[in-house]
């Protein structure tokens, strides 16, 4: 009896699993779109010497660490990427929970020609607690 | 025969110049005029009014800077998290398809207290681009914000909103008689598409 659930238990397992991973992208572009793209635009590119790109970013590769805290409290003073300094605040956006942030920071780390490793939500939430 | 393929050439040719005209926006109001002696009717179309702002260079900037001229306009701000980037992301289209075109100017207002000549200055550099061609202007509040609505387009101060006001995304695209002959979305590419596309055939009014 036991053995004969075990196989739908098996595909029901993997249905579940599918659905979780596809909502958490879902989630991270949906974010990106409702809370990024307006600036940084839709591939990411930024806009001339004014906004920074997100694509296949130098900055973003070498500061994971300190994404939860850009986008959370917002970014002032002058900042590189691929060699570019760039000068225009960034706006801080409160409302997003660790877990969103979480979401969003994976979708920008893994999209737009970026291969920055994931990074888990404790690891997020520890970043949070170490915002300057 | 020959006549009667003249008639369709000319019947054709004005066929298309009717339908490539643009419309003149806006209220417009009927009156009595008189000449020579005699009265007639004529329309007064809605027209922009006498302005003065300061450009990203200090240089004064008003309706005589335009004289002559097709223009392009909008309202934003430096600081603006929300519409403007991608709005000057497609304004830079115009620019750069018009940039040595001197029949056309384009002219954006910053609609914040903060953006001082030297805040103009540093986005434009910023965005690379000729004072002499795109004008960013600044100046009296309350007067931007009348003039926002003689280009039909809503501003306000809004300490809700991203960056404290709310605006639209307008290009309003004016005539040398200071008649608008268009209104587009300009966070929306393909409206920008329009708004080149209507550039070209008002440039060829006569």
């Amino acid at each position: 009896m036991l053995l004969a659930i075990l196989p739908v238990l098996f595909f029901v397992g993997l249905l579940v699993g599918n659905l979780f991973v596809f909502r958490v992208k879902e989630q991270g572009k949906t974010l990106y779109e409702t809370h990024c793209s307006s600036c940084h635009m839709e591939q990411g590119q930024g806009l001339a010497q004014l906004i920074p790109p997100i694509s296949k970013s130098d900055w973003i590769a070498n500061n994971a660490d300190k994404l939860a805290c850009i986008i959370r409290y917002g970014q002032q003073g002058a900042i590189v990427v691929n060699g570019i300094s760039y000068n225009q605040p960034m706006p801080a956006n409160p409302k997003l929970t660790d877990i969103e942030l979480h979401n969003l920071i994976n979708y920008i780390a893994q999209n737009f020609g970026n291969k920055t490793p994931k990074r888990s939500l404790e690891q997020v939430q520890r970043d949070l607690s170490n915002c300057k | 025969m020959r006549v009667f393929f003249y008639t369709i050439a000319v019947l054709g040719l004005f066929a298309c110049n009717e339908a490539k005209k643009l419309p003149i926006l806006g209220e417009r109001q009927v009156v009595n005029r008189e000449k020579d002696g005699k009265v007639f009717t004529d329309t007064i179309y809605h027209t922009i009014p006498e302005f003065s702002f300061v450009n990203q260079d200090g240089q004064n900037v008003s309706e005589k800077t335009f004289e002559g001229k097709i223009y392009v306009t909008d309202f934003f701000f430096t600081t603006c998290p929300s519409i403007c980037p991608k709005m000057k992301q497609q304004m830079l289209r115009v620019y750069e398809k018009y940039k040595k075109d001197d029949r056309i100017l384009l002219l954006s207002h910053s609609i914040s207290r903060e953006d001082s000549v030297p805040v103009l200055k540093s986005y434009a550099k910023k965005i690379n681009i000729e004072t002499s061609k795109w004008h960013l202007v600044t100046g009296d509040w309350n007067k931007i914000e009348q003039m926002a609505k003689k280009y039909f387009v809503g501003v306000q101060e809004d300490p809700n909103e991203p960056g404290g006001y709310l605006h639209n995304g307008y290009f309003v695209l004016v005539d040398k008689q200071k008649h608008i002959r268009g209104v587009y979305d300009g966070t929306n590419p393909k409206e920008v598409d329009k708004l080149l596309s209507d550039i070209d055939i008002l440039l060829d009014e006569k």
